[in-house]
């Protein structure tokens, strides 16, 4: 699985270049992913060696820790675009909600490995699990940061499953969910988040906003066709008509360039990922790695899920990134925690007696 | 029953027990699979479509508006051609919205602009098209521009852009007969003659560049350029050149018509030269002209109307749209009709006493002590309204009105320029239909004399004169001799057009002729002013009454500008085998002994000695006129002509 992770961030790498490359003001960041590459696999060989077991026991502290640091955020974070997110450390920044995810996922796996229910988790087992889930997630609304939120929200509802819940706990959470929407829609959601929503269901609604974000992207990812239009000829991409390309919508300059097989062998890679993922968590012989591979994969596909289907436009338009393609440094060092994390499980799955 | 079950028997977390995954994996696949046919989708299905509007985002097709055709006279000197202008636009996308106002507020105090108006420019602007702020900017404002963009890179929002603008050299000189170009309008682009036009063109708009505009405007290039999301061109994709324009070379003199130009000053009127041997125009000029440069782009209000309320109207083209009774250059026309149709032989002879009482009124002659018995001759040479009243009549309107047409009056002569106007040749049906009245005996003692409704051009009036000076026949007046194609390749000539042979005597012709010679060279000949030393000259005088003066003499320069008449002279030399025939018109001016004919003669001058130049001829002593007395208006002696009195429906002068 090794090859499989490394053959992703290869063509994340190439990818990358490709969607940086025509634009003189972001030309650097591609140099700076590859430093930053380096300095998180030798961090990540730390990650690897510590046996899984010490994380158990350092999940509430570092849980702990993410919370004070998305405070940080709202106090003396640095602001781009509106909202709130990262922490200036002088010689970079860093985005405390991305790191979030992997204290939460720990957190989450330490708690229902505690306090296991063979029968199934009833809500009222739930009560320390939604606060656990509240802090970061309201948090994380006040930045704004709708995707990371949505993230946390979704990661705890996979989890939830993956441990067992009640039918009738399920299907209350569902309806209750359902009834919560409404109220989400007028009270919970800001305007321009609204009209992201709105504007998957009719992209033409707003041709020259949001709209015209995911037009460019379609128009990118179609015009790729079969084949692509070939390795740094992606024109939507060269010529900057794809908003966040770096980003958000990296997945559109690798359709646009690798045409359909090229994507389609890309979403082959992550199926494959997280696949794997979840054969780490059904075959790990304790609760406290099961739970936690299932998090990280949890982790690892909504990314993907929720990024690709934006750039596809089935998905609303929430800043989440895709894994090893986008730019972005704490978001390379969470997804190369997560991927190392199940390697460290699935290494000490017969290790562990 | 527990979702996400494990695979023992009591379900939860027990250890050592592995789980089943299998659920899971059916939800990856399921979402994998969501993700995947929409992919296909998109690059499959509809790949074809999104691949064209990706192409109609980043590709623009630029038109190239091909090099116009240039315009030459008969000596292959310029009277049309280009010339780079570099405007200066502001590509505003390139900029984050808030900045664009500021820095267009420096551009503008840095180049010269007007905020304001490129503030309204800029914010009607759409779709991040720049916004052309500034025309005709300097070579170093260009230098500076271009040295700044250099340091900026692609984004820099100012932008020069190189545009073909039509230039006249000789200035105002010309500018009836060549025309302007400007953007094309509504109207036009509705008629099938523009197909492919598009708003925004440079078309021709009167004169030569409208008349021929499908040989000058060439054909239009292309340019395919690829531009990112602001709309900012990156690369250029294909760039297929259009055909350049052809270049018309026209019969036209330059050099005749600025010695034309000179000789009739600051007056207001026309010069128009033939020659009569095919219908070559060799000078047509209305004075004063105006600029045609300031066509090509939007004119300012003063500048537009200053021309409109001129008085002397420099925007009318006076030599073919310029209307007005030809006076006694008519009589050469009655006289013939009045031989061709027996109302009057040579040696016919009428009695003048200065006015014919007829019908109740006085008609006047301009000599009020009368001619005394004059025949076709002195009639002729003396300009005698009363012989001309009586033949007139003698012949009624209908005859008159027959050879006026034959003669080419009352129709367009067929100019090769847009706008020509055709005259008034009045008769019954005429009046009747206009003015609900029967035709008056009065009406045709007016027109006899080309007064009254009678209105002719100067071209017109060439037109007619070429037929005596080249025996009867009647030729289109051609401006253009050929059209070349860059290289000086012939694409097209002109040939002579015959409009008709005039089927009358050669004896009558000769008749006239003889007249018009007298007129000039005779003692008492009221051209007396146009005769040349060396060249034999025979020509009319006229003038045309502008109002009823009233029978109290008046000196014309106690009367008011535009009450003053119109002076006539329309003349052809040499006599015995004409080569060129002039006419002349000055508006409100006095009489056309008096001030037409010497600038006719000036023009005939430069004319030969021209052609002696040109042939290596060395000059003759003089060609100039022979001095004729005094330059004053009212003459008393029966030499020149003057303003008679008023006989109601317009009366009588020379």
């Amino acid at each position: 699985m090794a090859f499989v992770i490394l053959l992703i961030i290869g063509l994340g790498l190439l990818n990358l270049y490709s969607s940086v490359e025509s634009s003189p003001a972001k030309s650097g960041l591609f140099t700076t992913q590859v430093q930053w590459y380096v300095i998180c696999c030798l961090a990540m060989i730390v990650v690897f060696a510590i046996n899984y077991h010490f994380y158990d026991a350092a999940a509430y502290w570092l849980y702990g820790a993410a919370v004070v640091l998305l405070i940080l955020v709202l106090l003396v974070g640095k602001t781009a675009k509106g909202s709130s997110r990262w922490i200036e450390l002088g010689f970079f920044s860093f985005q405390p909600s991305e790191l979030s995810k992997i204290a939460f996922a720990l957190c989450l796996a330490r708690y229902f490995s505690q306090y296991p229910k063979t029968e199934g988790y009833r809500l009222g087992d739930l009560a320390i699990p939604f606060g656990l889930l509240a802090a970061p997630t309201i948090l994380m609304l006040m930045q704004p940061d709708l995707g990371t939120a949505m993230l946390h929200v979704l990661i705890f509802a996979s989890v939830c499953v993956f441990v067992g819940l009640r039918t009738r706990t399920l299907v209350g959470l569902g309806f209750s969910a359902i009834a919560a929407a409404p109220l989400m829609w007028f009270f919970g959601l800001k305007d321009y988040q609204r009209l992201r929503v709105l504007t998957l269901l009719d992209p033409e609604s707003d041709p020259l906003g949001s709209g015209y974000h995911i037009r460019q992207s379609l128009i990118a990812i179609g015009s790729g066709r079969f084949i692509g239009k070939g390795y740094l000829h992606g024109t939507q991409t060269r010529l900057q008509f794809l908003p966040e390309q770096h980003t958000d919508f990296i997945f559109s300059v690798l359709s646009e360039e690798w045409g359909f097989l090229g994507a389609a062998f890309v979403l082959i890679l992550f199926f494959a990922l997280i696949v794997w993922g979840v054969s780490v968590a059904a075959r790990s012989k304790d609760n406290f790695g099961s739970i936690l591979a299932f998090g990280m994969v949890s982790i690892l596909f909504w990314h993907v899920f929720i990024n690709v289907g934006m750039a596809l436009g089935i998905m609303p338009v929430v800043g989440v990134v895709l894994p090893f393609f986008s730019y972005g440094r704490t978001a390379i060092f969470t997804m190369l925690v997560a991927v190392t994390l199940l390697l460290n499980i699935n290494s000490r799955r017969s290790m562990f007696e | 029953m527990i979702i996400g079950k494990p695979s023992g028997e009591q379900g939860g977390f027990a250890e050592d027990q592995e789980r089943n995954p299998t659920p899971y994996y059916v939800a990856i696949i399921i979402a994998f699979l969501i993700l995947l046919s929409k992919l296909w989708y998109l690059q499959v299905i509809q790949g074809t479509e999104l691949a064209d509007q990706s192409d109609r985002h980043r590709i623009r097709d630029h038109r190239i508006p091909a090099a116009r055709g240039i315009i030459l006279d008969r000596n292959k000197e310029v009277l049309a051609q280009n010339r780079p202008s570099y405007n200066l636009f502001f590509h505003y996308a390139s900029l984050p919205k808030e900045e664009r106002l500021p820095f267009l507020e420096t551009a503008c105090k840095e180049y010269d602009i007007e905020f304001e108006t490129a503030k309204r420019r800029y914010e009607a602007s759409r779709d991040n098209q720049p916004v052309k702020i500034k025309t005709d900017i300097t070579r170093d404002e260009v230098a500076i521009i271009k040295t700044r963009s250099m340091t900026f890179g692609r984004n820099f929002p100012l932008e020069v852009e190189v545009e073909s603008i039509r230039e006249y050299p000789h200035g105002t000189m010309g500018a009836h007969l060549l025309g302007y170009t400007a953007e094309i309008d509504k109207p036009r682009l509705e008629l099938p003659k523009y197909e492919g036009y598009r708003p925004g063109d440079l078309v021709g708009k009167t004169g030569l560049e409208e008349a021929y505009e499908e040989y000058l405007a060439g054909v239009f290039g292309w340019k395919r350029v690829e531009v990112n999301a602001r709309g900012i061109p990156i690369q250029e994709l294909a760039v297929e050149k259009g055909i350049a324009g052809r270049n018309l070379v026209l019969n036209v003199d330059l050099d005749l018509m600025k010695s034309a130009q000179r000789a009739l000053g600051t007056s207001a009127g026309a010069v128009v030269a033939l020659d009569p041997r095919d219908g070559r125009v060799i000078v047509a000029l209305s004075n004063p002209s105006f600029g045609p440069s300031i066509f090509s782009r939007p004119i300012p209000h003063d500048v537009w109307d200053k021309l409109v309320n001129d008085p002397k109207h420099p925007l009318q083209n006076k030599f073919a749209a310029g209307m007005y009774p030809p006076g006694s250059t008519f009589k050469v026309v009655t006289a013939l009709a009045a031989l061709e149709s027996g109302a009057m032989t040579a040696s016919s002879q009428v009695t003048c006493l200065g006015k014919w009482k007829f019908g109740g009124r006085d008609f006047r002659c301009h000599n009020e002590k009368g001619h005394g018995a004059v025949d076709l001759h002195r009639a002729i040479v003396h300009s005698c309204d009363v012989y001309f009243y009586k033949v007139g009549f003698q012949m009624g309107i209908d005859v008159i009105a027959e050879y006026s047409r034959a003669l080419g009056l009352g129709a367009r002569t067929g100019l090769d320029i847009v706008g020509e106007k055709g005259g008034l040749v009045p008769d019954k049906k005429w009046k009747e239909e206009t003015y609900k009245q029967g035709w008056m005996p009065g009406d045709t003692l007016s027109a006899a004399i080309g007064q009254g409704s009678m209105l002719a051009t100067p071209l017109q009036m060439a037109v007619v004169y070429s037929v005596f000076a080249n025996g009867g026949t009647l030729y289109r007046p051609q401006l253009l001799d050929h059209v070349e194609d860059v290289n000086g390749e012939i694409i097209k000539s002109y040939e002579p057009e015959v409009i008709r042979q005039l089927n009358v005597s050669k004896r009558n012709l000769r008749l006239v002729h003889s007249g018009l010679i007298g007129v000039v060279n005779d003692p008492g000949g009221t051209g007396g002013r146009a005769r040349m030393a060396s060249v034999t000259v025979a020509g009319k005088t006229g003038t045309s009454q502008v109002r009823a003066i009233g029978a109290v003499r008046k000196h014309v320069s106690t009367l008011a500008y535009e009450h003053r008449d119109h002076a006539w002279f329309t003349c052809y030399a040499p006599a015995e085998d004409p080569e060129i025939v002039v006419a002349v018109l000055i508006e409100h001016s006095g009489h056309g002994g008096v001030m037409a004919a010497p600038i006719a003669n000036q023009v005939l001058g430069s004319y030969f000695q021209l052609k002696r130049k040109r042939e290596g001829r060395p000059e003759p002593e003089s060609v100039q006129a022979v001095e004729i007395g005094d330059e004053d208006a009212v003459v008393f002696e029966p030499v020149a002509e003057e303003p008679g009195p008023a006989a109601g429906d317009g009366s009588i002068t020379d």
